[in-house]
């Protein structure tokens, strides 16, 4: 065992540690302190990113554009490098918010605080695996870590059958799409004899057809089988339909969790398939259509789909799916070019901006009440700015962000995705992303009329019932903190782009 | 394309085993599975059809071990033919967690709703 290597792994050591201490902690503690162990959660997450931020292979930070030294570790399972230490910065993100936002309403939860808690670190421990795992066996374990962290936590409201119902969704159709990408990893393995993706990459297939070793056919069935089971697991057109109603199923926390984290961990597993394991020009001349025709229809379908509906938390799961068609533009550009580490770069930022703001909005649905019950309806937003001016300007920038509105964050983390984009010569594919994120404007502008000019809602009783709840102020908190970071990226995005 | 399938190379003591015939099964298993999950209402079912599909990627991967295992004396790779069995065991341990938390979710499930159609299951459409 290499201690030296396995110590660039310490960041997720700290995070999984944590989970193991809360649900020990949990133990013990008496049922009035356990107000302490979200605490715990959130800080092991805060000094698990305060680490992944030192580490010196991070040049994602440090304002370069370079890929940075990749670090290859125990025999090749793991790749220490900036794209996958960015994935960790939006995974401990993801992980300490909606832990802040659990705090308040874990007494919704019958789930005992502790393992909530503990599956949600667990979920965030396999996210960060998965950024990096470089190995097809690693790659297998993190993402099921990750996965049936997620499945439990969507089910974790285990007496509302809306989230046993989710749950269920959930687990069959993730298990579905993991069936399809084992199925490629199969022929792959068939196809090359091996299970390391940098291996492969390196030589065999460029001597594709002459060498023995290497059989093209099964790799090709592989590419297209993985292929499926990754669109499945960032929920892209046409494998998008289970998203929507796992979002609205799942408590709050939990949604921003699988919101922003599971995505940004399905993007790096997708990042890495295609321009390490299936970058020789003889494959991605076969998925880079591909990619831009998915990428296309999910912009479509989830900008189409979120105006027709009635509830924000749907909404923002669809708008969840138009996100993951931008994204997807992103990864437009051939692997051997040298732009590459600019690509993985924007969509770094994109996803941690996406995941402020987003994590933001969740805490935004988690805070406020009607009748007793988490606001969700669009009607339920009638009138807000009148009771709370603070947290109704706070979803304002959150939605006009999303839109792509000029002076906040996720314009600019927009406009490098579709200069990218174009700068590859896939301007059609860019144009249909503007003109579908013009189009999303209609949607949520429609929440932030609901709030400032519509007359208020009798049945909402927002803020006199949440700021009874013990750590209310942590959630208000957290949403007045994200809105300011997403104004600031906007306005000073040099700061970690 | 006009490359050679290794077909042939799971030799068996001195039988031939045909790497063919044991790709078609994995493959009919494997899409008896998918329909399953489609097709079925009974979630029971479609979680067994969901064990049926990844026990068809073991299959793949336990014939593809026994090819590699062959074919590759001369190889760099020495440990090609180890990889996919090992590969295989993992997934029989993931198949089994997942299939705990999945009978886990079904039971609160039915706790709750006293049913485990998913003609039922509409709950979460506005």
């Amino acid at each position: 065992m290499n201690w030296s290597e396995l110590s660039q792994l310490l960041p997720v050591g700290v995070v999984l540690l944590t989970a193991l201490v809360v649900v020990a902690i949990d133990l013990f503690v008496k049922p009035n302190d356990r107000f302490v162990l979200p605490w715990i959660g959130v800080a092991g997450c805060g000094i698990a990113l305060a680490m992944a931020l030192k580490t010196n292979t991070a040049p994602w930070f440090a304002g370069s554009h370079e890929d940075g030294a990749k670090a290859l570790i125990l025999g090749g399972a793991f790749s220490i490098d900036g794209f996958g230490l960015g994935i960790w910065v939006v995974a401990c993100l993801a992980g300490a918010l909606s832990l802040i936002s659990s705090a308040h309403h874990e007494e919704e939860s019958t789930l005992s605080a502790g393992e909530f808690i503990g599956l949600i670190l667990l979920a965030v421990t396999g996210m960060m695996l998965l950024a990096v795992s470089h190995d097809f066996l690693t790659l297998l374990i993190s993402l099921e870590i990750m996965s049936i962290s997620t499945y439990i936590l969507t089910g974790s409201n285990r007496h509302e059958s809306r989230s046993n119902e989710a749950a269920l969704k959930y687990l069959v159709l993730g298990a579905f799409g993991t069936a399809f990408l084992l199925m490629g990893i199969a022929f792959f393995y068939g196809g090359t004899g091996s299970l390391d993706m940098s291996e492969i990459v390196s030589g065999q297939i460029g001597k594709m057809g002459q060498a023995s070793q290497v059989n093209p056919t099964f790799v090709l069935l592989g590419m297209g089988l993985i292929f499926v089971g990754a669109l499945f697991k960032i929920g892209a057109a046409p494998f998008h339909f289970w998203i929507p109603d796992v979002y609205q199923g799942a408590p709050v926390s939990v949604t921003g969790l699988m919101a922003v984290g599971v995505k940004a961990a399905g993007f790096a597993v997708v990042g890495r398939l295609f321009f390490e394991t299936f970058a020789s020009s003889e494959f991605s001349s076969l998925w880079l259509p591909a990619i831009e025709v998915a990428a296309v229809a999910t912009m479509i379908v989830g900008n189409i789909l979120a105006m027709t509906q009635s509830s924000v938390k749907r909404m923002l799961a669809y708008s969840g799916i138009a996100h993951t068609g931008y994204l997807m533009l992103g990864l437009l550009i051939a692997p051997n070019s040298k732009d590459v580490a600019e690509h993985l770069h924007s969509i770094n930022f994109y996803l941690l901006v996406y995941g402020v703001m987003t994590l933001g909005a969740f805490g935004v649905l988690g805070l406020l009440r009607a009748n007793g019950r988490p606001i969700e309806s669009m009607d339920d937003f009638a009138g807000l700015a009148k009771e709370h001016t603070g947290i109704a300007l706070c979803m304002a920038i959150f939605m006009l962000s999303l839109a792509g509105m000029p002076p906040l964050g996720g314009s600019f983390s927009k406009f490098m995705i579709f200069k990218g984009a174009i700068k590859e010569g896939h301007v059609l594919a860019a144009v249909i992303g503007i003109l579908t994120s013009v189009a999303s404007l209609y949607y949520y502008l429609r929440v932030v009329v609901k709030m400032f000019m519509s007359p208020a809602n009798d049945a909402v009783k927002g803020g006199d019932e949440a700021t009874q709840c013990q750590y209310a102020w942590a959630t208000n908190l957290l949403i007045y903190a994200t809105g300011i970071v997403t104004l600031i990226l906007g306005m000073m995005p040099g700061l970690v782009f | 394309m006009g490359f050679d399938l290794p077909f042939n190379v799971i030799a068996d003591g001195g039988g031939l085993m045909n790497l063919k015939g044991c790709l078609i099964l994995a493959g009919v298993i494997f899409s008896i599975g998918a329909w399953g999950v489609v097709a079925r209402r009974n979630v029971l079912t479609v979680l067994i059809s969901l064990e049926l599909m990844l026990n068809a990627v073991n299959l793949v991967f336990a014939s593809f071990a026994r090819m590699h295992a062959n074919m590759t004396q001369s190889a760099n790779n020495a440990t090609a033919g180890e990889n996919g069995q090992i590969f295989a065991l993992f997934i029989i341990a993931v198949a089994a967690a997942e299939a705990a938390v999945g009978l886990a979710i079904l039971i609160t499930y039915f706790r709750n709703k006293e049913t485990v159609d998913t003609r039922d299951m509409k709950e979460l459409k506005q």
